[in-house]
């Protein structure tokens, strides 16, 4: 008689809203923290260029801590990563790799249209796209994961 | 890849966050790999092995063949 299964649930609410397996974990906690304060930083630096005056000092040290930001989130996933199990890391590369390959090729497709028709493509627009990344991130996270239940 | 793993476990009497424990990884990357949803890598399965004191090929059933071990 085979023996009865147990159930091991994900934690969808936190891979399809946050995009990680949740805050319970010191590893979780970790990236929780260094993603909030280099996304700050980088939602400040952004805010700040819409105030300062363009082509200044001030606005080229905001320019350069935007990116820098950024860099701090990749540095927190990579160690977020190399923290996780096996199974967690493929799923994670895997949403990564579905979800800003998407991006990428809905960028491209947006560069080819504007270039086709003749229209200047604002940079509102490229940065929408990188928004939207992460939403799609967390819902190919919690679909690999269901298929992974 | 199809396993033995929760009969070895329950053999056991060990629960499935048990054995993720001894083996270092989730409970729900020992259920994806109990209900054939993952195959481990060769790490995990040898560790798997250690745990359980049998072959790879006593856990693990090769079907495109016989089992790996016969």
């Amino acid at each position: 008689m085979p023996e009865p299964r147990e159930a091991a649930p994900w934690p969808y609410t936190s891979l399809l809203l946050f995009g990680f397996f949740g805050a319970d974990t010191p590893e979780g906690r970790r990236l929780a923290r260094r993603t909030t304060g280099a996304l700050a930083l980088t939602v400040a630096s952004l805010i700040g260029l819409q105030i300062v005056s363009p082509g200044g000092p001030a606005a080229a040290v905001l320019a350069l801590l935007a990116p820098v930001g950024v860099v701090g989130v990749g540095v927190a996933y990579a160690r977020y990563l190399a923290a996780l199990d096996e199974l967690a890391r493929l799923l994670q590369l895997k949403a990564f790799a579905l979800a800003y390959g998407v991006v990428m090729a809905l960028g491209m497709a947006g560069v080819a249209v504007a270039m086709a028709g003749g229209w200047r493509l604002g940079a509102r627009g490229l940065y929408s796209l990188l928004v939207l990344a992460e939403p799609l991130r967390g819902a190919a996270l919690a679909y690999l994961a269901k298929r992974h239940a | 890849m199809k396993n033995r793993i929760r009969v070895l476990r329950a053999e056991l009497g060990w629960s499935q966050a048990e054995l993720a424990e001894r083996l270092g990884v989730s409970r729900q990357t020992v259920n994806a790999i109990e209900n054939d949803r993952y195959d481990p890598s060769l790490p995990l399965a040898f560790a798997l092995s250690r745990v359980f004191h049998l072959p790879i090929e006593r856990i693990f059933i090769d079907e495109d063949g016989d089992a790996a071990g016969g």
